[in-house]
């Protein structure tokens, strides 16, 4: 036998030479020197590589250090906004200019460490301050029993006059409107507290005020939903009121204030709520979320509707659809469910949903469709629920939402039919399957 | 197979681009693929579009951060993975990085491959190769990968 050569003696080292051949071959080093040598050079660079990738071992994929500073920054941001208002002072902002926080870890010269981390340190303890009192604040009034928002402008004594304008107002309205106004307060008391116009927040009634949040809600168009929540404190009490369908009587309220002084609680702690996704919603988050709550909380007052997503074949999701089904055009669908309009966010509740899904459990796509109203006038068990899928979307819009567990989802109408696609996949993957949902 | 492959692919695509994000990014598009056209044999084919996409991915990022890599006076192996510099913690994982840049497309591929236990009919199929071309191939990539190690580190030596 000739020498062996080198993919031979690797093959031979990884195990992967068949018994004859394999035989061949340890006889052939055995008898030769020079090949007993190569093989053993062969093994040095085999376990050597080896080594080598090892060293390239994958790291958590909690923190890079980057986005660890860019959330310090934008914390520190927010707080200075809050603090603005009582002393008129950014002090958060003024300790440390934001070119130097957002900075990137690698080009930091050793200099600047000293400087950044003194300045991340003094903003985390404005945070930790803020936070300590916010939180105690938060114990004693639940304690009291006090609505949150109410609480919020009412307290804010060294504000300016605008300010405790809207306060006045936004407490003088629950007790005037029941539920409804007790929501509606807390869209006014929002854009005073932030301090940019106190003066005509403060005039403006509670109901126009809330018009206007809607407004800038619809704005958002195709722009990424940073901060959804303002859009869930508006939507909160239209939402409530009308839902217990059939008895719309006096009694509804009493759930309603429930629900709509929690939901903006979670909204306003600027931290995505932390509740448990309802029972089917598998792709709801953030702001998302808290509106299905608001949704799944409901269900307690009407038992009589179906509670969750059902399996169902393509032929009665054709006809919930009035006719017609989207599909991903090319993509082979896991299964078909049908389910309550409530469950799924910015959906039209009153209707059922119809959700096509693809892929298995991890990376799952889910589409879901919903057939538009026609004329909004037939429908009169919650007229005012209409609005809740149209404001944010107009035709033609596309709202990409995105969170930072990777999951992303599209929200668009198209010719008479609402949908919505998300998914565990980046952003313009997703654009692309949107594409050819035919 | 998204949980059986997930984390290897994950692995695989960190160790060929040097970023966890862009890693996740690009194993979650090798699934969206797999999505659209099931394959038959899903090991081989997930891994090659991983490192198809990999490539082209990469070849897009030097193209973009040529310019700055020059500023930045990064050493020639690490420019042909500029991006990847950036990222670096550890120094050592770094000449790893730098010295499996040299190599060429597909003696890293069958290393990385193999990194993931793949067997050499998997490798042939997910490069398209002679199974009998595996064991030459992986022979000249660990070879090729040691010395470069080892050239690098001469050189950081004469440098320093």
């Amino acid at each position: 036998m000739s020498h062996v050569d080198d993919g031979k003696l690797n093959a031979l080292l990884d195990g992967e030479l068949e018994g004859a051949e394999a035989a061949e071959v340890q006889a052939h080093i055995a008898a030769c020197p020079e090949c007993g040598k190569r093989l053993d050079e062969a093994k040095r660079f085999l376990s050597e590589a080896a080594d080598l990738l090892g060293a390239l071992e994958l790291p958590p994929a909690a923190a890079t250090p980057e986005r660890d500073v860019r959330r310090v920054s934008k914390t520190a941001k927010e707080v200075a906004l809050e603090v603005d208002d009582a002393t008129g002072q950014s002090p958060a902002i003024g300790a440390a200019p934001p070119e130097r926080l957002f900075r990137r870890g690698a080009q930091v010269r050793p200099e600047h460490h000293a400087f950044d981390y003194t300045s991340l340190a003094w903003a985390a303890t404005i945070i930790l301050a803020i936070g300590v009192g916010f939180l105690a604040d938060e114990v004693r009034h639940v304690r009291e029993g006090v609505p949150s928002e109410t609480r919020t402008s009412a307290q804010a004594p060294g504000a300016p006059t605008g300010v405790g304008g809207a306060a006045a107002t936004a407490k003088a309205a629950p007790e005037v409107a029941g539920g409804t106004g007790g929501a509606a307060a807390v869209t006014a008391a929002k854009p005073a507290a932030s301090g940019r116009n106190g003066p005509p927040a403060a005039k403006a009634p509670p109901g126009e005020a809330t018009v206007t949040a809607a407004r800038s809600a619809t704005g958002l168009g195709h722009k990424r939903l940073e901060r959804p929540a303002p859009a869930v404190a508006m939507r909160a009490p239209e939402v409530q009121p009308a839902r217990p369908a059939g008895n719309v009587t006096a009694a509804a309220p009493t759930t309603a204030i429930v629900t709509s002084s929690a939901t903006p609680l979670d909204a306003a702690s600027g931290a995505p709520a932390p509740v448990p996704a309802p029972a089917s919603g598998g792709a709801v988050r953030g702001a998302d979320r808290a509106l299905a709550q608001s949704g799944a909380a409901e269900t307690a007052g009407s038992p009589a509707a179906p509670a969750a997503f059902r399996r169902a074949t393509l032929e009665e999701a054709v006809a919930r659809l009035q006719g017609t089904i989207r599909l991903i055009d090319g993509l082979q669908s896991t299964r078909v469910e049908i389910g309550p309009g409530r469950l799924v966010p910015y959906a039209d509740s009153t209707r059922e949903v119809v959700r096509v899904i693809y892929g298995e459990p991890g990376s799952e796509l889910v589409l879901e469709q919903q057939r538009l109203r026609v004329s909004q006038g037939v429908a009169t068990a919650a007229p005012r629920e209409a609005q809740v899928a149209p404001p944010a979307l107009g035709p033609g819009d596309i709202v990409v939402t995105s969170s930072s567990d990777g999951l992303n989802g599209m929200r668009w109408m198209d010719r008479g039919v609402w949908l919505s696609l998300s998914g565990r996949v980046p952003a313009d993957s997703l654009r692309r399957l949107a594409d050819r949902v035919r | 197979m998204y949980d059986r492959y997930h984390d290897s692919l994950v692995r695989l695509l960190w160790r060929r681009t040097g970023d966890r994000e862009r890693a996740e990014d690009l194993a979650q598009e090798v699934f969206v693929r797999a999505l659209e056209t099931p394959p038959a044999n899903p090991r081989p084919w997930l891994f090659a579009v991983a490192l198809n996409l990999a490539r082209d991915d990469g070849r897009r990022t030097a193209r973009q951060a040529r310019g700055l890599a020059l500023l930045e006076g990064e050493a020639s192996g690490a420019a042909a993975q500029p991006a990847d510099a950036a990222l670096l913690a550890d120094e050592r994982a770094g000449a790893v990085r730098a010295a499996l840049a040299k190599l060429s497309e597909q003696d890293r591929a069958a290393l990385l491959l193999k990194a993931e236990g793949f067997d050499y009919g998997e490798i042939a199929a997910a490069l398209g190769l002679a199974r009998g071309a595996v064991g030459t191939t992986l022979a000249r990539a660990r070879r090729r990968l040691v010395e470069a190690f080892r050239e690098q580190g001469r050189v950081s030596h004469v440098a320093r």
